[in-house]
């Protein structure tokens, strides 16, 4: 690594010239001294601060293993719920870990271990770890061509819609996440994808397409993975704060292999002064017939209501396949930011035709980015 | 009638834009290390600071470098380039370090800065432009209001 060689000589440097200086200091006299030490903390300090900050580990931004070029980070999130349906849960919901590496040169490699549900409390039972499970949620390797053009193969997040390519709880607002954005399409796929930044004018397009092939590695039981996939997402800016985003996939799962699934989706995202608006649609046409159609959209607000708390609002439309009827989900919540990486969330959830047993109730979370 | 106003506005705006050139106070420099940068474009600097731009044309990663995010000349660089604060961008930074992306290395001070890019190959950087004159590879000069300056700001007090 050029810069933590830079970086450490820039330490060097500094003890050196600290060290140099008070060996001169025993031989001065005590108003040369005084002055001296005072030159001696001034320029120290200035030495001490030139040197670069972000080598240290900051919380929400990883740790560098000393010596190499490995990253280790990822986040946390515990949830206490009370399902309508369900009793009152306590749920060591997330312990996901990063480990990723970029050296000089252009590969790198990222990968994410998600330890779910790993300790669960259900009122009147019990804690147990017997509910966890370690899913292996993304491990990919990127050749980097040039902005315009970079290749990734390996597991990675299904790049529909801005939810899912997001999704760890402290960088979302709410502690359950809309229909949209996971009931639709598989989640994960393994497979290769090109993607890149694209400056047309003065905006910088960003796209992604991609392939599933095959085997899904290490599929999550509770999900059906892609069968086969061929896909697109396109983010465009369409002001200084605001961007429309495309999806398109072609897919099959493999629950159902015989079954051909064509998905269009947009998103939009909005900020301003902390101000969000953000919203997802997507509809999924099937070859068996309509009765196997799948859509939905979800708009979300969010205000802030002091420094760190926020107000949150969203409704949801989702018309599930088969022969129910579509629901309306309308939530209501508050996020306290205690810091850009740690956040309190606490929500209330209203559906109604609830066919899918969407959770409904009260709803809080604690996430950390660390 | 309404051309004599234009013109008149023109002499007055140019005027104005020729005194923020002269004045080299507040202007920002951004620096490289020798061999790199040339033809620099505000929308290539962009895609360097946002992380998306990776390597220079010659193929040697790119090392950016910020001042910390309360330095006032951090924020006039963010709102000039990335069109936001450095406050605003945490989102953007949380985003990215989902996708293993860090933000880039952050320096204490402008001397620091200076020290950085001249001793680290592919290292890009800004200070104050008169802290820079003689003292750097200047690949652009970024004004006060924050436009591009097309010329050499002329003064600068000690």
């Amino acid at each position: 690594m050029i810069q933590s060689e830079a970086m450490r000589k820039y330490k060097k440097t500094a003890e050196n010239g600290t060290i140099k200086l008070f060996h001169l200091r025993l031989f001065m006299n005590l108003r040369a001294r005084i002055l001296l030490c005072v030159a001696l903390l001034a320029s120290s300090g200035q030495v001490l601060a030139d040197e670069p900050a972000s080598d240290d580990y900051q919380l929400g931004r990883g740790w560098k293993i000393p010596g190499t070029p490995i990253r280790l980070g990822g986040y946390a999130s515990l949830e206490a719920e009370k399902d309508r349906h369900e009793p009152f849960k306590i749920n060591a919901s997330d312990v996901s870990l990063f480990v990723w590496w970029e050296g000089e040169g252009k590969f790198r490699f990222f990968s994410e271990l998600d330890l779910e549900d790993a300790l669960v409390y259900e009122d009147g039972k019990n804690p147990t770890t017997r509910h966890g499970y370690l899913a292996l949620e993304r491990a990919y390797a990127d050749y980097l061509y040039s902005e315009c053009l970079n290749f990734r193969a390996g597991k990675f997040l299904t790049p529909i819609g801005r939810w899912n390519v997001i999704h760890a709880e402290p960088l979302v607002w709410t502690t359950t996440r809309p229909l949209v954005t996971e009931r639709a399409f598989p989640t994960n796929a393994t497979g290769v994808m090109a993607y890149g930044t694209l400056p047309v004018g003065d905006r910088e397009i960003d796209y992604s397409v991609y392939t599933a092939l095959g085997e899904d590695w290490r599929p999550d039981p509770k999900l059906d993975p892609f069968e086969e996939a061929l896909g697109m997402h396109v983010t465009v800016p369409v002001s200084s704060n605001a961007e429309i985003g495309v999806s398109y996939a072609n897919f099959s799962q493999h629950g159902s292999n015989e079954e051909r699934k064509n998905l269009l989706g947009m998103d939009y995202f909005w900020t301003h002064e902390r101000y969000e608006v953000s919203a997802e649609l997507a509809y999924r046409i099937s070859d068996e017939g309509s009765a196997s159609d799948e859509s939905g959209l979800f708009v979300q607000g969010v205000a802030p209501l002091t420094d760190r708390l926020y107000v949150i609002g969203r409704y949801e439309w989702y018309n599930p396949a088969g022969p129910a009827p579509a629901m309306n989900i309308g939530l209501l919540g508050l996020a306290f930011k205690l810091s850009p990486a740690m956040v309190f969330k606490a929500e209330y959830i209203h559906a109604s035709r609830n066919t899918v047993k969407e959770p409904e109730g009260v709803f809080t979370s604690f996430a950390i980015l660390f | 009638m309404r051309c004599r106003s234009l013109t008149v506005w023109a002499a007055v705006l140019l005027m104005g834009w020729h005194i923020a050139v002269a004045a080299g106070e507040g202007a920002i420099a951004v620096i490289t290390t020798p061999g790199h940068g040339k033809n620099l474009k505000k929308d290539d600097l962009a895609l360097i600071f946002k992380r998306k731009k990776v390597f220079w044309s010659d193929g040697m990663k790119i090392q950016p470098v910020n001042l910390p995010p309360a330095n006032p000349l951090r924020q006039s660089f963010s709102l000039a380039i990335l069109g936001a604060t450095p406050d605003e961008m945490e989102k953007y930074w949380s985003d990215m370090y989902f996708h293993g992306i860090s933000p880039p290395h952050v320096l204490a001070s402008e001397e620091g800065m200076l020290r950085f890019v001249s001793d680290t190959p592919g290292a890009i950087g800004y200070v104050s432009y008169c802290r820079a004159a003689g003292r750097a590879n200047i690949v652009m000069i970024i004004g006060a209001n924050g436009q591009l300056l097309q010329e050499v700001p002329a003064d600068c007090a000690d």
